[in-house]
């Protein structure tokens, strides 16, 4: 199915240039890394990555685009392995690739659009990469419906019975609130492991912003989490603003394909946070923030940050600091960071420092840093040529030196 | 079974773009007319009714209530290969360390992080969730088998 599909959509794409070429709007996004670091097992790795990201709009002279991105990886050096695993057994793999997506995408109008191949589909609860097929419309009177179906990226070709889909419709009042209702089913061999619904919400006030969402799991009849932020202001130059996540383990650590998320079902936390943000001037803002997270077993938690920022078209700067208490010595942590970058003419500079201060050694080490230098030159037009450079010192290495070069270069033609 | 829900689904998703394209066209454009190089500020040239969308100091946190309820809007400005940067199915660069030249960018894991993730990990395992629960976890699994 995954296959097919996606073959269907290069071979209407191939079809589509062919037919097609004299009114074509082509954009081609190429950036390409060569990586140097080390392993804690004081292997070289020297991976090669190639991104590559394509659209090809306006086919047929109607509102039909091609659009698929990926990469592919390879080790320039020795080969990255397996954790655990030793020089020549399974494992060894010198190449690899992804592809991120790949579809054809039909728009009647910009409010009906459909898409078909792998593609990202955010609706409600459903945050999913699917191989199917997706469609969306915004009616009059501020109506908006989705459907989505096909196959689940992450599922393997061997199980060719997996099936997701899916839908939201939402009302919307612009520029005042929407609400939108959302529902995901995921099944294997017809036997349903995953379905979701959700509510989510924006409303707007002069003053008061409120968004945020509400997800049921109808497999095992329970709340998910209730997530929401609220922005108040500004006054003056001041925005207050708070956040809260309510999640209950039981409903929300399901159908996770990792075990790391293998969660005490009876465990629930609670984070709720507030904070203020301010305006120093157009290019300067600052923020502070206090957040809590307790749980109904484990031991509480909190965070606090502080954030200057300095944006402006050529240069931007920032420092922050940051806290985060866990109930023991070993859960807490202090984080400095500083960082600045300019723009001249085709040269550009950065150098970013950040600092990791542990309360219990970790490794031997209190205190862990990465210190960033890069640099990046316009060599042609829409072609830059960057290097860039990590020097750090953290538990898993006394001194860390990782390099990148990397050239970017985006291709456009057309309209 | 599953042949006739694909069935079923298929048919709606026609029927749903037929059902829409019988109604009048609305204002709307797919892509952004001018182009926006920094955190965007929609109020500046649009009227009220686009103030959800400035890209506040807390844009990251809260990006993900309007892209999962208004994707069409972030799509006139943003390409799927954006969002690929962050929610990739499957990707071994850390976003920081594709744009090092972008440090005033949000991007997640910034330096050591396998050492940090033990601590924020155990701190709040559903911020984890959101992106690797499913997705995106090949290097996980390489001790968290």
């Amino acid at each position: 199915m995954r296959r097919l599909s996606i073959l269907a959509v290069v071979a209407l794409a191939s079809l589509g240039w062919a037919a097609c070429a004299i009114a074509l709007d082509t954009a081609v996004d190429s950036k390409t890394y060569v990586q140097a670091r080390q392993t804690a097992q004081e292997k070289l790795l020297a991976p090669f990555y190639e991104y590559l990201d394509l659209r090809l709009d306006n086919m047929a002279d109607r509102d039909v685009s091609l659009s698929a991105g990926g990469w592919v990886r390879a080790d320039l050096a020795e080969v990255r392995q397996e954790a655990g695993e030793s020089d020549g057994e399974e494992g060894e793999e010198r190449f690899d690739s992804e592809l991120n997506y790949a579809y054809l995408r039909f728009a009647l109008s910009p409010q009906h659009i459909a898409y078909v191949g792998r593609i990202n589909v955010f609706e409600g609860v459903a945050s999913e990469q699917i191989d199917g097929a997706y469609a969306r419309a915004d009616l009059p009177k501020g109506i908006g419906l989705s459907l989505y179906a096909g196959l689940p990226a992450e599922a393997d070709d061997e199980e060719g019975d997996a099936l997701i889909y899916g839908g939201r419709i939402s009302h919307e009042v612009q520029g005042k609130c929407r609400l939108g209702v959302s529902y995901l089913n995921e099944s294997t061999s017809g036997n349903d492991f995953r379905q979701e619904a959700g509510i989510d919400l924006w409303a707007g006030l002069s003053k008061a912003d409120l968004t945020g969402r509400s997800s049921y799991n109808l497999e095992s009849s329970g709340f998910m989490e209730h997530n929401y932020q609220l922005r108040v202001g500004p006054f003056s130059k001041a925005v207050i603003l708070a956040d809260m996540a309510l999640t209950d383990y039981e409903h929300y650590f399901t159908a996770s394909t990792l075990s790391a998320f293998t969660a005490d079902p009876n465990e629930s936390s609670l984070r709720a946070g507030a904070g203020l943000e301010y305006t120093l001037s157009d290019a300067l803002k600052a923020d502070a923030m206090y957040r809590n997270i307790s749980y109904e077993i484990m031991g509480a938690a909190s965070e606090i940050a502080l954030n200057l920022k300095y944006l402006e078209s050529t240069y931007s700067a920032g420092a922050s600091i940051s806290r985060v208490m866990g109930d023991t010595d070993g859960l807490k942590y202090s984080v400095l960071r500083a960082y600045t970058s300019k723009q001249m003419g085709p040269l550009a500079v950065v150098l970013d420092i950040l600092d990791v201060s542990y309360d219990e050694e970790r490794n031997g080490v209190k205190n862990a840093y990465a210190i960033v230098g890069a640099l990046g030159y316009e060599l042609i037009t829409d072609g830059v040529l960057g290097i860039d450079a990590e020097y750090g010192h953290n538990p898993d290495f006394d001194s860390e030196l990782k390099a990148m070069v990397k050239f970017t270069y985006k291709f456009r033609k057309g309209a | 079974m599953k042949n006739s829900r694909l069935i079923i689904i298929f048919t709606a998703l026609c029927l749903l773009l037929g059902f829409a394209s019988a109604y009048a066209e609305m204002p709307g454009v797919s892509k952004h007319p001018v182009a926006l190089t920094e955190k965007p500020t929609c109020t500046v040239c649009h009227t009220e009714n686009r103030m959800e969308f400035n890209h506040t100091s807390d844009w990251v946190l809260r990006h993900k209530n309007f892209a999962t309820g208004n994707w069409q809007v972030c799509n006139v400005c943003h390409e799927q290969s954006f969002c690929s940067d962050c929610h990739a199915a499957n990707d071994e660069l850390k976003p920081s360390d594709k744009y090092k030249q972008s440090p005033s960018r949000e991007l997640p894991h910034r330096g050591d992080y396998i050492n940090q993730h033990r601590i924020d990990g155990k701190i709040n395992p559903a911020a984890c969730y959101r992106c690797h629960a499913r997705q995106n976890n090949e290097r996980c699994k390489a001790c968290h088998k």
